[in-house]
């Protein structure tokens, strides 16, 4: 009797602090979460719904992330089929041998690729146009094709930009004029405006594939010359100036030429597979050619022998690398001890993948639903 | 900047307005939060004067009568008794009725261990680890003792408690933590269910 009594008494007290508990201290608190978690904080009452819907909540939960000392929750997401890969969930020693994928369903808009990443959404080129989409929260939004015709030689890109609040995405493309030279047409989509613009576009280095966003830009490697007097550099464009800035170059290494960009801790990495070996650098401060310092250098010898593609690098929180060779495995090296774990994945042809952080960002930002 | 609570706001405003006006106050008051941790300077030497009181020690009174004694350095990383010290150079106690007595002392532990100089990040992160290493209940005690007293780190390092105690919960087991009783109908709750289902896997 006297057990009861003291169990009633306690959750009569618990209710009663719990009852004085404000909304900013369950703001502060939720704030905190992660996005997973938070998606499914909706069911608690209508009030939680409400607020973890609320697109200003949305950006304090994205400030939190970036204030944030432990690395946010990042997954792989590939473009076709639409596919998300926990890469963190692989560094479980006691769960499976195997990836875990997870499908996601658009309905009639088949993605064809990727066209950038930020804060959480992931574009994506679509038949008829293209998709901003957030794979946490599951929105997404059909924007219009661009008045571009799609060609191969075409660049994308998708970025934030703080003065407006915006986001943009960026589809360019390299047509051959009439007297030979390479022309560069230029659309930007704005999504707080909700059209296509064309932009002035002159001087445009060869670009290619899908760009890199940092701090309010978007990055590309482009390649001056050939075979051993290739030179490389990163081309940023601003994406609130919508010009393109000047080139940073990229070290030249023995043997290496760097295919692939990325972000590791803020900064701007570069990688490339060469025949003996796996090479990463980040550049430590930004622009600052001389700060291009080497992350690592894997040594390839035991990997399975296959065709290297240009996919995302990961760090897991304990310090392993994760990324993918040919279309059928990822690995999860561990820099520590040299040792690595491969874990097969399903084989599809197209392996545009990108990381994406987990946030509640709702990509029809300034067109509230 | 004060670390204040909801202010209060006209009948008019609605309920989305309310919340936007909240949100954005959160969200340049958290960053402020988290900046001013990172600084390294500590809260003492940033204040804006020194007290005028001679007096080094500061008298604070439970919500049951209980006094208990701070050294004004400790007391002053509480921007509430910083204000009260500045005008209270009496020899009263400060009354907190809203605080019980038990609350109150591990407050006053937390603010003296804080002060202290010489401790090194490591220790103190240890030492904060244990303090939070309490009954929920006592957390959220905690909580609204920090926020009253607007202690700025104590605020961050007891929500922070409690979203690490509750980001694995089921939301059946958040209503319970929190007391909150779901407005939603059976038929509400089970749409809300499905249209976030994958959260759910």
């Amino acid at each position: 009797m006297s057990l009861m009594k003291k169990q009633f008494a306690e959750t009569s007290r618990s209710s009663a602090v719990a009852e004085n508990i404000t909304e900013d201290i369950i703001i502060d608190i939720l704030s905190r979460l992660p996005a997973k978690s938070l998606m499914r904080f909706k069911c608690v009452s209508k009030r939680w719904r409400s607020l973890i819907s609320d697109q200003h909540f949305a950006k304090l939960h994205l400030q939190m992330l970036s204030l944030e000392t432990v690395a946010p929750s990042q997954k792989i997401i590939k473009s076709n089929p639409l596919q998300i890969i926990d890469y963190e969930a692989l560094d479980d020693d006691e769960v499976n041998d195997h990836v875990v994928v997870e499908s996601h369903d658009l309905g009639r808009d088949e993605p064809r690729g990727l066209a950038g990443s930020c804060h959480g959404l992931v574009s994506l080129a679509v038949y008829g146009g293209f998709l901003v989409y957030n794979p946490t929260t599951r929105e997404s939004r059909k924007l219009p094709a661009s008045n571009l015709v799609a060609t191969y030689e075409c660049f994308h890109g998708f970025g934030y930009i703080s003065t407006t609040d915006d986001y943009k995405l960026v589809h360019g493309a390299f047509f051959t004029a009439d007297d030979g030279s390479e022309e560069c047409v230029l659309e930007i989509f704005s999504l707080r405006y909700g059209s296509w613009r064309r932009v002035p576009s002159e001087d445009v280095p060869l670009l290619d594939g899908v760009g890199i966003y940092l701090n309010g830009a978007v990055h590309w490697i482009v390649d001056h010359g050939s075979g051993y007097r290739t030179e490389q550099a990163i081309i940023p464009f601003g994406l609130a100036t919508e010009t393109f800035e000047e080139a940073i170059p990229i070290p030249k290494v023995e043997g290496v030429l760097f295919e692939g960009v990325g972000i590791h801790e803020g900064r701007l990495l570069i990688y490339d597979f060469t025949s003996i070996s796996f090479e990463a650098w980040v550049m430590n401060e930004y622009g600052k050619k001389e700060s291009w310092t080497r992350l690592f250098s894997i040594p390839i010898d035991g990997f399975p022998d296959h065709i290297f593609y240009v996919i995302p690098i990961a760090y897991t929180r304990s310090g392993k690398i994760v990324f993918q060779i040919d279309v059928s495995e990822m690995i999860l090296f561990n820099l520590k001890d040299g040792t690595y774990k491969n874990y097969p994945i399903e084989e599809h042809h197209n392996v545009e993948s990108a990381i994406y952080m987990e946030t509640l960002v709702s990509p029809y930002i300034g067109h509230e639903q | 900047m004060r670390y204040l609570a909801l202010p209060l706001l006209s009948q008019n405003l609605t309920e989305s307005t309310a919340r936007a006006q909240t949100l954005s106050l959160y969200l340049q008051l958290s960053l402020q939060v988290s900046l001013s941790q990172r600084n390294e300077s500590t809260m003492s030497s940033s204040s804006s004067s020194l007290p005028s009181c001679p007096k080094k020690v500061v008298t604070l009174k439970s919500s049951e009568g209980e006094t208990f004694e701070i050294e004004e350095i400790a007391a002053l990383q509480s921007k509430t008794l910083e204000n009260m010290i500045d005008e209270n150079c009496a020899d009263t106690p400060i009354p907190l009725p809203n605080i019980k007595g038990k609350i109150l002392a591990k407050v006053v532990e937390y603010c003296n261990k804080h002060a202290e100089v010489g401790v090194d990040a490591e220790s103190l992160r240890a030492w904060d680890a244990e303090f939070v290493n309490v009954e929920n209940t006592t957390v959220f005690d905690y909580i609204l003792a920090a926020n009253f007293l607007e202690i700025p780190t104590l605020l961050d390092l007891t929500c922070q408690s409690v979203a690490d105690m509750i980001k694995g919960k089921t939301p059946a087991e958040i209503e319970k933590t929190f007391n909150i009783k779901s407005a939603f109908t059976p038929e509400e709750e089970e749409q809300v269910r499905r249209e976030n289902q994958w959260a759910f896997e």
